[in-house]
Parts: structure tokens; sequence; C-alpha cells
């Protein structure tokens, strides 16, 4: 039995985050056209529109790529991972109407209800804009206008936006649940890694294109800082996960296939101590006088269940709030999930835990701790 | 111009929507019911969740056609401490 | 043993009774609710001012304007199709015509329509576009008409101004001074491809010192059209050497487009 899939698992904090999302947009569109109106007030809007559309989703793809690392720098950011799907079908929707505009009354269906024309929202995209009432197919036009892809300074920036476009849409498409359950969570993660190529592919597609022909000292020094930013926070944080990552196994030698991962002391209340064994890492709990250890990649969308924290007596994962029994590694029903146990013995105040682990959903007793235990150090 | 990429670029797209429309047309009675059949989690009406889905089925429709022939479900995910697991356990 | 546990990093996990943390479904905890509510409002602020300067770090805002018209004048084919204008008033220095570049509504030449006329007086009725001293009309159709009384004789001929090395891009005439923001430079060259290989006419944009704009028509040595054989140099950056004839207020720039050189 399992929990039947919804199209989205609304709660209170998810529509929170969804209006802010949008209300941040609207304002940027808003702000954009309207301090472009105070530049020249007679000026065709449609031509900008595709660059407000295209900033706007070149800004929010800077916000969602410094969510992780901000998150593994200073748990408070975790809010704004929660929901970060949301953010990047949004910046794929955005990105969408840079390249084909966006008019209701164009698309099917919704063109047949009247005065669909007078709805106020209506852009042009860059393929009509820029390469549709010619002699050629536009999107022949979009991939033959240039070929240039020997050269630097020539080389066809739209190709890259297609790249760039191209990936977010496989990432939003595959971003409910059933995609993460039907691909499995390291192939989705995979997938979903392409975030990267894109990003390179679109900060290319903005050099070689918009600051080549808008040449503006300031607009090169921004997506410049954009993109040391971006390099700096991800080196920062995996250099702070690395630190805190030393395999155990290897400094103390498996006896009997256990090795000892440190003091009972140094795991705080209903928290976890992560250590890597048996090739990967291991969140150690301790919790209601007891510890237990747990495989520690969530089976949702492998987040790091040992900077969970155990509430109601579930291990309850940082990224999204999935739970586990730590005694089982199964999530309580009509949940499905379930991860692989440990197990755990106490030696004084020394954590022993097993290198071999159980399969998921098997029954692990929890090593109780026994009272003077936790002093002797 | 490039004339070359010029007679290419229509054969690919029509090759790139042959797919997608084979994929929107399997897609009709994957969301509708064969999709239990491979994921036991898609149950009731949840027409929200069924429309959500096309566009992905669109894209990788054969995984789900193979799992189909091959009555396969919603595959566990393969991670090191999994497979130890259950090497140990066989 | 490893000496530095991995909740270090958690600040509020030394204090257990503040171990504070977020789940979705359960009440935002007071610390992080505190932080949000400072961080967020700083991200509507970065918002705001991103979406304030922006569209100021552009520098396409032009001064191309559309316009209604309706022009009389000498319809003359050669580069490419052009209506010459006599001018009102006294004319003391320079040519007796303005000179209007012509080209069809989207993005390709005037029809048959209009060049079956060529050689004649002509009516033309369509959209003016111009930017400083460029313009052009795009229009359906030419009507022949009775050669006005006071009219020039003839199109004067151009003055031999010799040849000249410039440096520039080919641009097409009609978006360049029309509304497309930027109707020049790469993001825009694919459109400028479309326009030229239509037979909108191609144009040569360069600078003098004083970085004002400079126009030429292009024309290949035997002062022919060049739209077919640029295509593939649209946009970039040229240096052409040719021959330069000045008509009016107009420049054309004669090079076999085999010599242009990417600069
Ligand atoms: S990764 Fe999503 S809940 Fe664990």
């Amino acid at each position: 039995m399992s929990v039947a899939y919804k199209s989205i698992q609304w709660n209170r904090f998810k529509i929170t985050y969804d209006i802010l999302l949008w209300v941040s947009i609207a304002l940027y569109i808003a702000l954009f056209t309207w301090s472009a109106h105070l530049m020249g007030p007679d000026l065709d809007m449609r031509g900008l529109q595709i660059r407000a559309y295209g900033s706007a989703a070149f800004l929010l793809l800077h916000v969602i790529l410094s969510i992780g690392p901000l998150c593994r720098l200073d748990r408070r950011f975790l809010p704004l991972l929660y929901n970060r799907r949301h953010m990047g079908v949004t910046m794929f929707l955005l990105g969408l109407v840079h390249v084909i505009g966006f008019n209701l009354a164009k698309i099917p269906l919704l063109d047949k209800i009247p005065s669909i024309n007078k709805f106020p929202l209506k852009t042009t995209g860059a393929l009509t804009w820029y390469h549709d009432f010619g002699n050629l197919d536009p999107i022949v036009s979009l991939f033959a206008g240039n070929t240039h892809y020997e050269s630097f300074i020539r080389f066809p920036f739209e190709s890259l936006g297609v790249i760039g476009l191209a990936i977010l849409f496989l990432m939003a498409i595959t971003s409910h649940d059933f995609w993460l359950a039907n691909l499995t969570a390291p192939i989705w993660k995979g997938l979903h890694m392409l975030v990267y190529v894109a990003y390179a592919a679109l900060v290319g597609h903005v050099v070689l294109g918009a600051i080549q022909t808008n040449r503006h000292p300031i607009l090169t020094i921004m997506v410049g800082l954009g993109l040391v930013w971006i390099t700096a926070i991800h080196l920062i944080a995996a250099l702070r996960e690395r630190k805190g990552d030393r395999p155990v196994a290897n400094a103390t030698p498996a006896v009997d296939n256990y090795v000892e991962i440190g003091s009972i002391s140094e795991i705080p209340d209903n928290r976890a101590k992560i250590v890597a064994v048996a090739g990967e890492r291991v969140a150690v709990f301790k919790y209601d006088g007891k510890v237990s250890a747990i495989s520690n990649v969530c089976q949702h969308q492998n987040g790091p269940l040992g900077e969970g924290k155990v509430i109601d007596g579930c291990i309850t994962c940082p990224w999204h709030g999935y739970q586990y029994l730590p005694e089982t590694g199964g999530s309580p029903p009509p949940f499905a999930e379930s991860v692989p146990t440990f197990n755990v013995r106490l030696e004084g105040d020394r954590i022993f835990i097993s290198t071999i682990p159980n399969p998921p959903g098997t029954q692990t007793p929890a090593a109780p701790i026994h009272p003077g235990m936790e002093g002797r150090a | 111009m490039n004339s070359f990429a010029i007679a290419c670029i229509p054969h690919l797209m029509r090759v790139i929507s042959i797919y997608l429309t084979i994929g929107a047309i399997f897609s009709i009675p994957f969301v509708t019911f064969l999709i239990r059949f491979v994921d036991p989690s898609a149950r009731g009406l949840a027409i929200g969740f069924r429309l959500l889905i096309i566009p992905g089925v669109c894209i990788f429709w054969p995984l789900f056609v193979w799992r189909l022939i091959r009555r396969k479900q919603t595959p566990t995910e393969r991670n090191i401490h999994r497979l130890r697991a259950q090497q140990n356990a066989a | 043993m490893n000496p530095d546990p991995m909740n270090k990093r958690d600040s509020q996990a030394s204090n257990p009774t503040e171990d504070e943390f977020f789940s979705g479904y359960s009440r935002l905890p007071k610390g992080i609710k505190r932080f949000l509510f400072r961080f967020i409002p700083l991200l509507f602020v970065g918002v705001a001012l991103f979406g304030f300067f922006v569209p100021r770090l552009h520098d396409q805002f032009n001064a191309g304007k559309f316009g209604g018209g309706e022009l009389q004048g000498f319809l003359v084919g050669e580069p490419v199709p052009h209506l010459l204008v006599p001018r009102k008033g006294k004319v003391e220095s320079g040519s007796k015509f303005s000179r209007y570049l012509l080209s069809a509504n989207n993005k390709a030449g005037v029809s048959a329509k209009v060049t079956d006329h060529v050689g004649k007086w002509v009516k033309i009725k369509g959209l003016m576009v111009h930017r400083n001293n460029l313009t052009l009309m795009t229009t359906g159709k030419a009507e022949p008409v009775a050669a006005p009384a006071n009219a020039p004789i003839a199109p004067e001929p151009g003055i031999e101004l010799g040849e000249f090395s410039l440096k520039g891009e080919i641009l097409d005439g009609k978006c360049y001074p029309g509304v497309m923001k930027p109707g020049q430079g790469k993001t825009h060259r694919a459109c400028a491809i479309r326009c030229i290989s239509g037979g909108v006419p191609a144009v040569f944009l360069s600078h003098n010192d004083q970085g004002d704009p400079l126009y030429f028509l292009l024309a290949d040595s035997a002062g022919k059209a060049v739209n077919k054989q640029v295509l593939e140099m649209v946009a970039d950056p040229l240096e052409i050497t040719g021959q330069v004839t000045q008509y009016g207020d107009f420049f054309l720039l004669k090079a076999d487009p085999s010599s242009y050189k990417l600069s």
C-alpha cells in the first residue's frame, strides 16, 4: 500500500511559497516594463518583453542554483529548498515565454472562448519576433540562421539557449514525485544535475548573444559576478561537506564487522551523526535514550537523513519531510518507502555500527543507552 | 546561408514530432488506465496528476512500454547500501 | 575518531530546547521564521532593484519610428528598388530628391506589383519607418502617375567619391530603422538574414570619426544588388573596401562581396 498521487500535495507553506514566488516575478516584469517606459514612452514593448522574460528566467536560475549550497551552509535556508521544484518549473515557463511568447488566444481550445483576445497579458517571443514572417520556417531559421560553430564571437548563441531550455523542459516535466519513483532518485537526480549544463549553456547564450549586441559594461560585470557567486558557494559548500565526511571505516579497522564511529555524547538528542560506512553515508541517531543507525540516503530525492531530526518517533528528512521509523528504516503506513538499517552496539560511551547493512524494513533493535554510559568519555 | 542545415532541419523536426506524437497517443490510454499496472500509487481520479505527467510520458514513453511488456513495476533505486544489504540477505 | 560531528553545523543543536527543525507540514519554528522574515524582504528588494535597473542597461532604445504615408516619385530599380521624391522648396545644395528604400510588409523585398513600374513616376502608399536619415517604406503596390509638371527631368548622376575602406556591419534596411530593438547586431542576425534573403535592401552601417552613423547601400562592382551573396556575413564585424558614390544624402558602396573581410 502506498499513498495515491495527487497533482500537488498542497499545504499552507507551499501556497505561501508559490504566491511569494509569482508576486516577485510579476513585480520584476512590471518594474522592467515601467522602467523602460520611463526611458522612452513611445517604445515598442514587444522586443523589450523578450528581454524582460529572458532576464527574469536567468535571474531566477541564479536563485535556484544558490539554494542548494546555501542550505548546506546554513540550515535556515531549508524552507526555500522545500518547494524549489516549483521555482524550477516557473523558470522554465519564463524561458518558454521568452522564446514563444504568451497569448491565450493562440492556445488550442482556449481560442474558442469569445473575447479571449482581450486578455491583457500578451507578449511576443523571440522565435516570432526574429524568425517569423520570412521565407523560412521560424524553427529552421532559428537553427540555420547562424552555423558558425567554429567561431567564438560568431557562435550561434541561439543553439545554446535551445540546449538550456530543452534541459529545463526535461526537468520541468519530470518534477512530479511520480517521476522520482519511476525513474528512481539517482537517475532523476542525474537528470536534474543537468541544470548545471543548462546554466553553462545559458551563460553562453547571454554572453554570446545579449552581451555581444548590448555591450554595456555593467551587464557584463553582472553576468560575471553571477557566475563567480554560483561557483564560489558551490565550492565552499562542497569543501565544508568534505570536512565532515571523513571515512571512519579507514580510521578504525573493523572488528568482527563492526566499526567504532564516535561517542554517544557528541550526538545531540533527536539528532544524528553522519559517518561513511559500507561505501555510503550512515545516519546514527540518538533519541529516547536509544541509538539507531540507518542509511543516510532518503528514498524520495536522496536527501541527507542524518541532517534530519526525530519527530514523533520518526526520522524526518530535512528536505521534504519524508519520515522513517528508526528501528526498521520503513516509512509509517500508508507510506511505502524504506531504507536499509544498521545494527548498533554500545560499549561504554563508544558507538559501534555494523558494516553490513540490513535490507530495508528489517526490524533492527536500537541500542539502549544505560545510565552512566554517556558521562564516561 | 547554410543550405545543408536548411535541408536537414525539417527532417530532424519531422523525426522529433513523430516521436512526440507516438508518445502523445500512447499517453492517453497510459494515464487513464495502463498506469496502474506500472505504478500502484496511481489510484483514484486524480485528474490533475494524470494531466500533469502527460508531457513527461510523451518523452519517456518507451520506458513505460518496456515496463508494461515486461510486467515490471516502479523500481527501487540501487545504491551501495541497498546492494550490500541484498547480497547479505541472499 | 571524527572529532567534528556533522551537527556542529547546526547552530541550534547545542541547545536541545531550541533545536529547531523545518518540515513543510508543521508550523515554522520561531528562529527560522525570524530568519525568513528578514531574508525574504531582502529578496524582494533585490527583485525590485533588478527590475528597475536592468532595462536601463540596454543601449538599444533607438529613435526608430513608424508612420503611415503616401509618396509620389520616380521609381529606381538598381541596385535595389527605391523611390526618388522631388524635394519641396528651394534646394540649394545637394540633390533635388529625397530617397526612400522600399520593401514589402513582411521580411521580403517589394513585389512585381512595384518593380513592374521601374523607371516611371509612381504613387506608393504604405508604412514609413525611419531612423536618422535612413527611411524605408513598406508597401504592396505602386500606381503609375503622370510626372509632375515641375519635376526634375531625370535623376542626377551620382558623384564619385573614390575608394574607401569602411568598418561596420551589414543590416537590413527594414528592421534597423524599424522598431526592432536591437535591429542590428548578433541577436538580430537571423532576422536580418531572413529580410535580406527575402529582398529587403542590404545596408552597410559604418560610423564617421565623430561616431555619427553613415549608411551605405550595398552593390557589387557592376552596381547590382548583393542580397544573395552577403547572407553569411550579415551582422558580422566587417571591413569593406570599394567605390563610394554619393546620390544626394545617399551613399552607394560598390564592392565585390567576395572581397568583404571579417574585421
Ligand atoms: S529527499 Fe525529499 S523528503 Fe527526503
